[in-house]
């Protein structure tokens, strides 16, 4: 079958998990009061953004090396672009919030320990502006990306239940035969 | 801004309360002295020309903050060798570089600077041994407590840099579910930088050390 590799599928889910998790917590986190038990959150949040950032730097070599495979000839075009843009936007995305999240925890000048185990540099320099700014643009990005995976896992399901072509199995586990 | 008349400052040196007291000290409204005014062996200071930055635990490492709005003034002597401070804070000046912890930390639970405006440290005559040292009353958010100093003049810089070590749960800071240290510690130092104007006598104390 005309499927992604193994590991770009492992990427693919193990991200997706992830970045779930982030949102999750991140929508949950802001609309609660600071609270030790909060910050907790806060700090795991940060931790799988790291995690999300590298796990995608890991993804974006795998898939130069091992590029996806082609869309079906049958597909028209404009739903090809359509998807090409998605994804580009999904990829960028999902650097850009970890990337402002980590930019935002550093102008606040709060110590990042990676999963509490070891301590990783704040890069730039406080500043109440620049906490401010970063934060909004975390949080603006936040509901872009959200929008953007709502579309990507509607369409893999419009593929699935409406086209009953084989885009979505492309990113699932292969079938064992029996 | 306002400077605290030195007859003031002596008073409250004088009277310079020696026991916890529950209720917030009282802080009389601070008059603006002309500068010209300001004594030989004294002078006054606030943010402008001085920092006070303090630094609490997070996660097990350092975090720092600091206040944006003070006044105070210090009053050096030669017979004996004296430092004396009077600063008064503005307790909703605290600031940590991130809007939303500044709000925290002024909220009831920590500073609670509605309530509670302002912070004093008031000390008497500093004590000279390898660095000075200055006891003193912090008032803060209600409560009155002995904190000591640890101070050293620059005479060719012509600062005072301080520093003293605070417990949060001491004062109060950091109520509830935050009292018991867990992610935010126990711990907080204190330090200054106290810019003397150029033409005050620094130079007397200071070449005594």
């Amino acid at each position: 079958m005309n499927s992604y590799t193994g590991t770009a599928k492992v990427l693919h889910w193990l991200i997706a998990l992830m970045v779930l998790g982030a949102i999750s917590a991140g929508f949950y986190m802001t609309s609660q009061a600071l609270s030790p038990q909060i910050i907790k959150i806060y700090m795991t949040h940060k931790s799988v953004g790291v995690s999300i950032f590298l796990l995608m730097l890991a993804r974006l070599l795998w898939r130069l090396k091992s590029p996806p495979p082609a869309l079906p000839a049958a597909l028209p075009a404009w739903q090809k672009t359509v998807s090409r843009l998605t994804h580009l936007a999904l990829y960028l995305l999902l650097f850009l919030m970890p990337i402002s999240g980590y930019l935002m925890n550093s102008a606040t000048g709060t110590p990042m320990k990676y999963f509490g185990l070891f301590r990783l540099p704040n890069v730039i320099a406080r500043s109440a502006d620049a906490s401010a700014l970063w934060k909004a643009v975390h949080g603006y990005l936040a509901f872009a990306l959200c929008a953007l995976i709502a579309l990507h896992v509607l369409a893999a399901l419009k593929h699935y239940f409406v086209d009953r072509d084989q885009i979505l199995q492309r990113m699932l586990p292969n079938r064992r035969k029996i | 801004m306002h400077f605290f008349p030195n007859i003031l400052f002596a008073a409250f040196a004088a009277a310079a309360p020696a026991s916890p007291a529950a209720a917030p000290a009282p802080v009389p409204v601070p008059v603006p002295v002309p500068v010209t005014t300001v004594p030989s062996k004294g002078f006054a200071f606030n943010q402008a020309s001085s920092q006070l930055q303090f630094t609490g635990s997070y996660d097990g490492e350092a975090i720092e903050g600091t206040f944006k709005s003070f006044a105070g003034n210090v009053q050096l002597s030669t017979a004996p060798v004296g430092v004396k401070f009077d600063v008064l804070v503005q307790v909703a000046s605290i600031n940590t570089d991130y809007a939303e912890r500044d709000e925290m930390l002024k909220s009831a639970a920590w500073f609670d600077a509605k309530k509670y405006p302002t912070a004093r440290f008031v000390s008497g005559v500093c004590v000279q041994a390898k660095v000075w040292s200055c006891p003193g009353t912090l008032s803060l958010h209600g409560i009155s407590k002995a904190v000591t100093l640890q101070v050293a003049l620059d005479s060719a810089k012509q600062t005072i840099t301080g520093s003293a070590k605070l417990k949060r749960k001491e004062f109060g800071i950091g109520s509830g579910e935050w009292e018991d240290a867990g992610i935010i510690g126990p711990d907080v130092s204190i330090r200054f930088t106290v810019k003397a104007a150029p033409a005050l006598p620094l130079k007397a104390p200071a070449t005594r050390q």
